[in-house]
């Protein structure tokens, strides 16, 4: 775990994946809160598996409620892949309103990664992502911000 | 024409016995309770001697019917006597309606000792608050909430076994299992990431269809997981079910257990407390609901399920009081046997045990219930029930049309509540004797009947009875003190309602009203006391009040529309009387009653009948005078005679026979060319062998033809014959009484019509002498003389018109 002295914190960054659970991070997101003026931004780090799983000619969604297989099409993969996008996005509203705090809800395709430095380029970001994140190809660009990483175990 | 009065001396009735005058009573004594109950009960002493028995008997089938004319004080004598029986018996138990759990539709009936189930009710209301209260805290409750995590994570744990144990698989075959919104997608991994179609397509053919193979054998596995998902889940469910209800089963006997020992003694009770007890817990979910439905109409309102547990309190009885006395005004089907409301929701009429309302039966059940028959008979289907309700001994709280069959819709049917009730139903005698005999179950549910006196017979006793009597309604009516004088003037009034100067009329009613409006005349002037005076006005004036139609035949008298003549004499015209009763007001008035005669074959018509204006007693009347006159004048000759008697200018129906000895004296008239005095009316009705016979009304009739003459102008020649047998029924107005003492007008009372026609035409009538002969210059003689004549002209007509040929 890396974190920054937070004494002079502007902004917190929050990065969240589909696979991370969001009260962990919330909870890390929480302890920074202490300075009212402090700026959330989050972004949600979609990888494209939903696409390429999509892509494959022969890829089926197999129902929870069973026998009722469909193929899994681009357009479902893009359905599903808004769906995740907006039920994180109301979660965050959710969290921030009882909060009472401001936030900003970016999204990032992996291969978008290199924007992630035009959102961060302040010294005193802190930037607050789940652990899982370290296995992503975009974690390397994350290294290379200028703030620090307050990497948290989303296992419970 | 010798003066009447000198003829027939005997006959004149004497002043004295016109009017039997009540000497002053000393009265406005203030009566205690004994006194006042004897008088209350004066004059029924057969029908308090039946209503105490009746009331008393405690056995099927004794109920009581009250028989006795309207306003004979029957209410009030019933009510007395049930209260005092009541007070000796117990107030009855309690009786509830609440849900029936298993069968909402029959809704069950609690009985509870007197006065506990008022308290039930208000304990069931105060539990339900608290398990309202207490459900909702316990599972809130961390042992609650732990259990049920554990439960959950158990679940949660099975569930993601079931997936943990296909991803394995799918890494080691390098497939992916990635999580949709709705289910699962298996896709092929290289390097840990998901391949697009662009990569596959570089892969060998080999390793693709190894790729397929896999995926297909993994999405088999899957779907077989998949499916086996949803039993989990249900297992879940019942899981948290049955620890929800083994919580609320635990927080709800405790607050159960008191209230069930409370009621250890009331199985019943103690049952339906169970059946809470078990749907409180089944319905535990409805109590943990904050606000209401999202959609009401779509789900059953919590309000709704915590009003099934409420408690309908239908009969409710105050412990250490006496049984109820219950007398129903209106007796229709719903305020005797109860109904069931409804509610109108959404568009649709709906019900439950709360609207369950029960009617009198219920209220007097363990006492006693007080109706008026006409009013159970006049309202329909009430009687059949009544009897229904009796016969079975329990009442059943159903509509009239499904108790018919005429409903195929469902409703309550409120368990039937057992019925330990005395009915004691108070009507006119021809009701009693109506259903005696065209109903066969009245007899086997009314086996008592109590009798009411119309009349008290005026003995010295009776009278000074009935003078406290009188006190007594002075006191209950809250009126002035009446003078001994006042008192007798009311006594006398009694007698005159009876039509009987030997009886007293126990119409309490009329009683109440000459004492009320006795009253209102005695304070109009100030008096503290009423006088006879103010007797007298209060009858005067409602006589005055109600006359008018009286005071129009009087005019039309006067002015010789109706014809009626006073003075003179005239062949075969008889002034007859008449009544006329005008609701609760009489009045008589005199009646021209004429006769012809002439040669035929015994026809006597009565034309009244051949008009059908005649009633079948005066018919019965006319006939007896046409056998009168065959036995009398022509017992061994053929009648040959065609008759026909008339009520001149009677323009409405003629009934009774009061007018036949009128109609005789008419006849014999016509017959025997012997004229009549107009200035004597004549009533009675006469036997076949001549005897006259006592009739109605005779105070109204003699009075009615004074007024004619005295509006003439009374010279001593005016009178009125009457049957001997209505002298005692005489009451006349002191002035027409007064009239006959200074010789003006006369009153004559007759045994036999011989004496009548003597007094009628001033001629002696004659009696048969030894050679069977009356004799010469008679009446009857001229009669017999005529009919005679008119046989042998018969027999002469008859020979003619048969060639000559001899007749007997």
């Amino acid at each position: 775990m890396e974190v920054s002295n937070t004494t002079d914190l502007r902004r917190i960054l929050l990065a969240v994946t589909e696979t991370s659970p969001l009260p962990a991070l919330w909870r890390a997101v929480v302890e920074y809160l202490a300075d009212t003026h402090v700026e959330l931004i989050t972004i949600y780090i979609s990888d494209d598996r939903w696409h390429r799983a999509a892509s494959l000619p022969f890829t089926r969604e197999i129902s929870r409620i069973g026998r009722r297989n469909v193929d899994f099409t681009p357009e479902r993969a893009e359905q599903v892949n808004r769906d995740i996008v907006d039920r994180m996005r109301n979660q965050l509203q959710r969290l921030t309103d009882e909060a009472e705090l401001q936030f900003v809800f970016e999204v990032l395709s992996e291969h978008q990664a290199a924007q992630i430095h035009d959102l961060v380029n302040v010294e005193q970001d802190v930037l607050i992502a789940p652990s899982i994140l370290k296995d992503w190809p975009i974690y390397t660009e994350l290294t290379r911000l200028n703030c620090p990483i307050l990497l948290v175990d989303t296992e419970e | 024409m010798p003066d009447i009065r000198e003829y027939t001396p005997e006959l004149a009735v004497p002043a004295a016995r016109l009017r039997r005058a009540c000497e002053p009573l000393t009265s406005s004594v203030s009566l205690d309770d004994e006194k006042r109950d004897e008088a209350t009960y004066l004059g029924q002493q057969r029908a308090v001697e039946s209503l105490r028995f009746g009331i008393q008997i405690d056995r099927e089938g004794y109920n009581v019917f009250v028989l006795g004319p309207v306003g004979s004080n029957r209410h009030e004598l019933v009510q007395r006597l049930t209260e005092a029986q009541a007070s000796e018996k117990g107030a009855p138990d309690d009786w509830c309606y609440v849900n029936n759990f298993s069968n909402p539709e029959r809704p069950r009936a609690l009985r509870f000792p007197p006065g506990q189930a008022a308290e039930f009710r208000d304990k069931m209301h105060s539990l339900i608050e608290e398990i309202r209260l207490a459900i909702p805290a316990v599972f809130e409750e961390d042992e609650y909430r732990n259990q049920r995590k554990s439960l959950e994570a158990e679940t949660q744990k099975a569930v993601e076994e079931q997936l943990r144990r296909i991803e394995q698989r799918a890494k080691k075959e390098g497939i992916a299992v990635l999580q949709t919104p709705t289910g699962y997608v298996l896709a092929p991994l290289r390097d840990g990431k998901v391949i697009d179609d662009e990569e596959f397509e570089k892969l060998p053919t080999k390793k693709k269809k190894s790729i397929h193979a896999a995926i297909q054998k993994l999405s088999e596995e899957l779907e077989a997981r998949v499916e086996s998902l949803p039993r989990l889940r249900k297992q879940h469910h019942e899981r948290i079910r049955s620890l929800d209800r083994e919580i609320t089963s635990h927080a709800v006997s405790m607050l159960l257990e008191e209230l069930k020992a409370d009621y250890r003694e009331l199985p019943n009770v103690v049952r339906y407390l169970d059946d809470v007890q078990k749907d409180v817990v089944e319905n535990a979910q409805e109590f943990r609901q904050e606000g209401g439905p999202a959609i009401p109409f779509l789900r059953q309102d919590s309000s709704a399920v915590l009003a099934s547990y409420e408690v309908n309190l239908v009969v409710s009885n105050e412990s250490g009081k006496r049984a109820p006395v219950v007398y129903e005004p209106n007796p229709s089907y719903p305020n005797l046997i109860g109904k069931i409301e409804h509610r109108a929701e959404m568009g649709a009429l709906l019900t439950d045990f709360r609207m369950v309302r029960v009617g009198a039966l219920h209220q007097a059940n363990g006492g006693y219930l007080i109706l008026d028959v006409h009013r159970v008979l006049g309202r329909p289907f009430v009687w059949e029930a009544l009897k229904q309700a009796l016969f079975e001994r329990q009442v059943r709280i159903e509509s009239p049309a499904e108790a018919l069959g005429f409903v195929s819709t469902t409703t309550l049917k409120p368990e039937p509540i057992p019925l330990d009730v005395k009915v004691i139903m108070i009507g006119e005698r021809w009701l009693y004797y109506v259903l005696s005999n065209y109903d066969n179950e009245f007899s086997s549910l009314f086996k008592v009947a109590a009798d009411f006196d119309d009349y008290l017979a005026r003995s010295a006793e009776n009278v000074q009875a009935f003078s406290q009597l009188i006190d007594h309604r002075i006191q209950f009516r809250e009126l002035l003190p009446f003078a001994a004088t006042a008192v007798a003037k009311v006594i006398e009034q009694r007698a005159r309602r009876a039509e009987d100067s030997e009886r007293l009329s126990m119409d309490i009613r009329s009683l109440d009203d000459l004492l009320i409006q006795s009253d209102y005349w005695a304070r109009k002037r100030n008096a503290a006391r009423v006088s006879v005076e103010d007797v007298v006005e209060a009858i005067k004036r409602r006589d005055h009040r109600l006359s008018r139609v009286e005071e129009r035949v009087v005019d039309a008298i006067r002015r010789e529309t109706l014809l009626i003549d006073t003075s003179g004499t005239c062949v075969g015209q008889v002034n007859g009387l008449a009544v006329v009763g005008l609701g609760d007001y009489r009045f008589g008035h005199p009646v021209r009653i004429t006769a012809t005669t002439r040669l035929g074959t015994g026809d006597l018509v009565d034309i009244e009948r051949e008009v059908e204006l005649g009633g079948a007693i005066h018919s019965k009347g006319v006939m007896i005078l046409s056998a009168a006159l065959s036995a009398r004048y022509a017992p061994e000759i053929p009648l040959s005679l065609h008759g026909s008697v008339v009520f001149e200018q009677s323009y409405g129906g003629v009934d009774g026979d009061s007018a036949s000895v009128a109609e005789l004296c008419a006849l014999l008239s016509s017959i025997s060319g012997v004229p009549v005095r107009q200035s004597i009316a004549c009533t009675g009705s006469v036997n076949q062998l001549g005897r006259v016979q006592a009739v109605g009304g005779v105070n109204e009739k003699i009075e009615g033809f004074y007024e004619i003459c005295k509006q003439r102008g009374l010279d001593g020649s005016h009178g009125v014959v009457i049957p001997r047998d209505n002298v005692k029924h005489l009451m006349l107005a002191e002035e027409v009484v007064d009239s006959v003492r200074k010789g003006e007008f006369a009153v004559y009372a007759t045994q036999h019509i011989d004496e009548a026609i003597e007094i009628l035409t001033g001629e002696m009538a004659g009696d048969r002498d030894a050679n069977n002969e009356f004799p010469e210059g008679s009446v009857n003689r001229k009669v017999e003389d005529q009919l005679v004549r008119y046989a042998r002209k018969r027999k002469l007509f008859l020979e003619a018109a048969n060639g000559g040929e001899q007749h007997d």
